[in-house]
């Protein structure tokens, strides 16, 4: 019996969700392994942390900064929280066996974690078709 | 003790403690140490408006370990090595007070009485000052809020001379 493979996500540059894998570009993790999807936000604490006591730290010593240190210390502080917002990593595989597999922006990690959900529900769908010892009644008959 | 730890605390959030620590040791109090004493303690201690404090008296003569005051007549105890643990510490506390670090008070300035003086108080009060700016100002603790006063115990002790 062939089955077509369904592409669920494809960045062009090795990142893919079919029906059966989710492939980054140096590793292939089976759909039928990943029994969860967490999206990592260690960056978030530790970027967050830095840059928002850099940014407070500019507030507070102001009387003793010059006035475009002060800037850019606050600049540097916004790029830190931007940047602990934006980055997160995939993190799949079973329970106690979970393993961060990619690092990438926040919307597209959701996108993926999207992607691997719409493809296991078809990839268990199909595996329903196979096994079910009912025969495939079409809805139109 | 660290599974107790890592139960409330975690650990990303503890990392960027650590982060943020190393941050405040090695740029931003140095920065902070470098501007109060440039902007605020040196010229209040070369303008001579420094709060008044009490000079311990002289101390008495030196006296030997005999009962009658004099020398003892063994001959001297030779250096020892210290180990290799603390010698390793020590390092790394130099690490953090050396004078090669670019933002702590500038070594030219140790040169007069008031910028020496400066320094020394500054290294007195090593921790609190870190811990303050690592609070952000939250915790200001009295060497800290009356730091002028620390200045003038050193200027008095006289180990930076006399103005």
């Amino acid at each position: 019996m062939h089955h077509r493979i369904k592409v669920f996500f494809d960045n062009k540059r090795g990142v893919r969700v079919t029906n059966r894998v989710f492939s980054t570009r140096m590793r292939d993790e089976d759909l039928n392994a990943i029994i969860s999807v967490k999206i990592g936000r260690d960056p978030l604490y530790i970027m967050g942390i830095t840059g928002l006591a850099l940014a407070l730290f500019a507030y507070q010593f102001g009387d003793l900064l010059y006035p475009d240190e002060q800037l850019a210390m606050l600049f540097g502080g916004a790029v830190l929280l931007a940047g602990g917002y934006s980055l997160v990593s995939m993190t799949v595989g079973t329970i106690f066996n979970e393993k961060s597999v990619w690092w990438n922006n926040y919307w597209t990690a959701q996108k993926v974690r999207k992607a691997i959900r719409d493809a296991k529900h078809v990839a268990t769908a199909e595996r329903a078709i196979l096994t079910s010892t009912k025969p495939v009644v079409s809805p139109r008959q | 003790m660290w599974e107790f730890i890592f139960k409330y605390i975690p650990p990303p959030l503890a990392l960027g403690l650590i982060v943020y620590s190393l941050v405040t040791f090695l740029w931003l109090q140095p920065l902070i140490e470098r501007r109060q004493a440039d902007l605020i303690y040196i010229p209040q201690c070369e303008a001579g408006d420094l709060p008044q404090v009490a000079v311990p008296p002289p101390s008495p003569a030196p006296q030997g370990p005999m009962p009658d005051g004099s020398p003892s007549p063994l001959p001297p105890v030779p250096p020892v090595e210290l180990p290799l643990g603390v010698q390793i510490i020590a390092e790394l506390k130099g690490l953090f007070r050396d004078d090669t670090n670019p933002y702590s008070v500038p070594p030219g300035a140790t040169g007069s009485p008031c910028g020496c003086s400066v320094a020394i108080a500054f290294d007195r009060t090593f921790w609190r000052s870190h811990i303050h700016v690592m609070s952000l100002r939250t915790y200001t603790p009295r060497a800290i809020a009356h730091f002028d006063e620390r200045v003038a115990q050193v200027l008095a002790s006289g180990i930076c001379g006399r103005r």
